[in-house]
């Protein structure tokens, strides 16, 4: 696995690219219907100051260890 | 007359940077079809490139990220090096792998996180373990605690001896019931209540009592001298009578900036 890091310059591109975009407080919202989106595993929104976009289904995480543990050990 | 020349000189380095994102866009379908080694390169150029290129190139390398992101063999976080501590996680031993590839989804994913609060402890980051023990025992609750605990102490181990090899999917039941039990044959002494011997002993007693086991199990964590002690107020309690064991095994080892001592003791 390789590792990408986000960081101010890329960042509008990667949401993009996933069809993301930012909120005025920085969360991140679906381009399409304008709603948060929600960590399937903490079940709390998504801060484009703290997240990861995880392999296997484009599945956006906040960063917390049992986000990872869970996606990794479903998606292997 | 200065002004327009930055103008134009501006204007030519975005067409510059224009020709080359597309030239760019162009030789990685090229190499992207001949040598897909190269996707998170791949991936980089893109974003690097794309708000410079127009619309009907925009799509090309929008169709040519999808490939690559496709191929499931990157992360993208804020966070990489969080990220990359879970991804890279290995286990230093077979049996232990073996138990980790028998167990379901969710003990998978507590085990993931006890062996990461492991690393973390052998670089001496303390508190970053203890961040995600937090967050463990808020998710699973006790029965999470005591997987994290039986690895970050390596009590593990003796569940490992007792097993059957090799191990199989069977080993869900013994497991099971270790991780259910494991606080009740277990003490987690922490440097701070030494000078309360007489609690601690009390709590050894209560343990040893209340035992599916022939053993005990006890855990401290911290100078070499809060070591010393505890051995010496375990060594005590077989003197005064207080507990009938017999034998005891310390283990003192290295971990990050602190020793851990590791106790079985054998009724």
């Amino acid at each position: 696995m390789e590792f990408l890091q986000v960081n101010p310059s890329n960042k509008r591109v990667i949401l993009e690219l996933f069809s993301k975009v930012m909120d005025k407080e920085g969360f991140i919202l679906e381009k399409k219907s304008g709603k948060r989106i929600v960590c399937p595993y903490s079940k709390k929104e998504i801060h484009s100051d703290s997240f990861s976009i995880l392999p296997g289904s484009s599945t956006f995480v906040n960063n917390i260890s049992y986000c990872f543990a869970e996606h990794i050990t479903t998606h292997h | 007359m200065i002004k327009d020349n930055q103008e134009s000189e501006k204007i030519d380095n975005k067409q510059n940077k224009l020709i080359l994102g597309i030239s760019v866009i162009q030789s990685l379908v090229t190499k992207f079809i001949s040598d897909p080694t190269q996707i998170l390169s791949g991936i980089k150029q893109i974003l690097f490139f794309y708000r410079l290129l127009p619309p009907e190139w925009k799509k090309k390398a929008f169709w040519i990220f999808e490939k690559l992101w496709n191929k499931k063999k990157v992360v993208i976080s804020t966070e990489p090096e969080r990220s990359e501590r879970v991804y890279n996680l290995t286990f230093d031993n077979d049996d232990l792998t073996q138990l980790y590839n028998s167990l379901p989804e969710i003990d998978q994913a507590i085990f993931l996180q006890g062996r990461e609060m492991q690393l973390l402890i052998q670089k001496g980051l303390h508190g970053d373990s203890d961040e995600i023990k937090q967050q463990v025992e808020k998710r699973y609750g006790q029965r999470g605690l005591n997987i994290v605990n039986m690895l970050t102490t390596n009590d593990i181990e003796y569940f490992i001896e007792e097993l059957k090899k090799p191990i199989t999917k069977e080993v869900e039941s013994v497991f099971n019931e270790w991780v259910n039990k494991y606080d009740s044959f277990t003490l987690l002494v922490s440097p701070t209540n030494l000078d309360k011997p007489q609690e601690i002993k009390n709590k050894i007693i209560a343990i040893a009592k209340n035992n599916f086991r022939k053993y005990v199990l006890i855990n401290l964590s911290g100078k070499i001298g809060d070591c010393t002690s505890l051995i010496n107020l375990i060594s005590e309690m077989k003197e005064k009578k207080e507990l009938n064991y017999s034998q005891f095994n310390p283990d003192i080892k290295e971990s990050g900036f602190c020793k851990s001592l590791r106790i079985k003791i054998e009724f």
